[in-house]
């Protein structure tokens, strides 16, 4: 169905633009417009004094212009016939009920026509509303308990079993029970009603969202998201101590070579965070640092409350939000930004 | 669900953080969501919709001009999740 600026016809769906918002109505005659409520013009009424009413087509459209609904011939055969579109109109002359998100001017204008209530404009609010981009981002610190219980999918289960060195089993079971608790949190879904796959490469995906997962010494990290991420982390104390002269020189790429001639051992360890990050975004089979720019845009290395450098790699690092889960409730988490120049 | 009245404060900050980023600051209970935080009707809708879907709830017979503050919204939606 397309609306188009052209004459109506009695039992034609009609509407009005009005700012950033459309009013609808049914048109019967020039003189009887029948519409849930007028044109919110120079203000919206209260919901209970909204009524469906009859008014002039001049009156509707005040100078702007008029739209009319243009079917296609597959909805032209669902849809009501011009007389019962008016009478159905015409029955509700008089009646109230009007909410703003539920039944509105629109639902009542589709109603009439279709036979069941429909707003394009609330459905593409919504629609924009559940693809926002969403990228939460939850810590969590290892338990001190040695019990582990069952973890979903099974391939999962199965690869835990395999893992033989404590720490690192302690940190894999541990960052997906995190990924489960950031999924429930920022989705409100369940692992058993989602699929996982684990990939050539070693990586984990989902079908219904995007994660990435890191996990370093007695920390552990999981990102949830619409969109893709990664995300790395690695504690400030380590920077000390590694052969970052001869690292430089086989991590970094010509863009980065500055890093390079004055060591830096934080910052570099904060490149390597970035590069990591944005491999695990990738699909990429290999990390190959040397190749990967630590200076991309969708890059951001913050500075944890835990004096760990995180990074992440994502589309849309404006939406951002880092909690903490101690195993029973969420708490916000705090950070600032690495100043990566 | 349950919620404290913070936690949909802090919520209800997000969402309007979508609608309008440069909003988000200054989301307090007293602010005035039209004239405060500069919210047209059509923001007042996405808003509307995002707080039923992010906290569950429907709204009952709602006019833009409902809710005046911050304040009015929280409560309504506080009374809702109870």
């Amino acid at each position: 169905m397309k609306w188009w600026p052209t004459s109506c016809s009695a039992g034609d769906m009609i509407r009005v633009r009005i700012g950033s918002i459309c009013h609808y109505g049914i048109y019967d005659s020039d003189d009887e417009v029948i519409q849930f409520g007028p044109p919110p013009r120079e203000r919206f009424l209260p919901p209970e004094e909204v009524r469906v009413c009859v008014t002039t087509i001049d009156e509707f459209a005040s100078g702007d212009i008029i739209e009319t609904a243009q079917w296609t011939f597959s909805e032209k055969l669902k849809k009501n016939s011009p007389r019962k579109a008016i009478e159905l109109a015409r029955s509700r002359i008089g009646s109230g009920g009007y909410n703003l998100l539920h039944n509105n001017c629109e639902h009542f204008a589709y109603e009439c026509v279709l036979g069941k209530k429909y707003c394009e404009q609330e459905e593409a609010v919504r629609e924009q509303w559940r693809n926002r981009p969403l990228l939460n981002v939850y810590f969590m610190k290892l338990p001190e308990t040695e019990e582990f219980s069952e973890v979903y999918p099974k391939a999962r289960a199965e690869e835990l079993k395999r893992t033989t060195h404590a720490q690192l089993h302690k940190q894999q079971y541990w960052v997906w029970k995190l990924l489960e608790e950031g999924i429930r949190q920022t989705f409100g879904w369940k692992m058993e009603d989602l699929s996982f796959k684990k990939q050539r490469n070693g990586k984990w995906t989902c079908d219904r969202l995007y994660f990435s997962l890191t996990h370093s010494e007695d920390w552990v990290a999981a990102a949830v998201s619409n969109r893709p991420v990664g995300i790395d982390m690695e504690p400030i104390g380590s920077a000390e101590g590694r052969p970052w002269d001869k690292l430089a020189e086989k991590i970094l790429c010509e863009e980065e070579e500055r890093f390079s001639r004055q060591i830096d051992p934080q910052q570099l360890l904060a490149l390597w965070t970035r590069k990591e990050s944005a491999f695990k975004r990738s699909d990429a089979a290999r990390f190959q640092p040397s190749k990967i720019s630590a200076m991309q845009k969708e890059l951001v290395t913050l500075q944890l409350e835990n004096d760990y450098l995180f990074s992440a790699c994502a589309e849309k690092l404006g939406c951002i939000r880092l909690y903490q889960w101690d195993g029973d409730s969420v708490r916000n988490y705090s950070s600032k930004e690495w100043d990566i120049e | 669900m349950l919620m404290t009245r913070t936690e949909i404060i802090e919520k209800l900050k997000e969402i309007i953080a979508f609608a309008n980023p440069e909003q988000a600051d200054k989301v307090e209970e007293s602010a005035r969501i039209l004239q405060d935080l500069g919210f047209t009707s059509v923001g007042m809708l996405y808003i509307s919709i995002a707080v039923e879907e992010s906290f569950g709830i429907r709204f009952d017979a709602v006019g833009v001009s409902d809710f005046v503050t911050v304040k009015d919204l929280v409560d309504y939606i506080e009374g809702k999740l109870k």
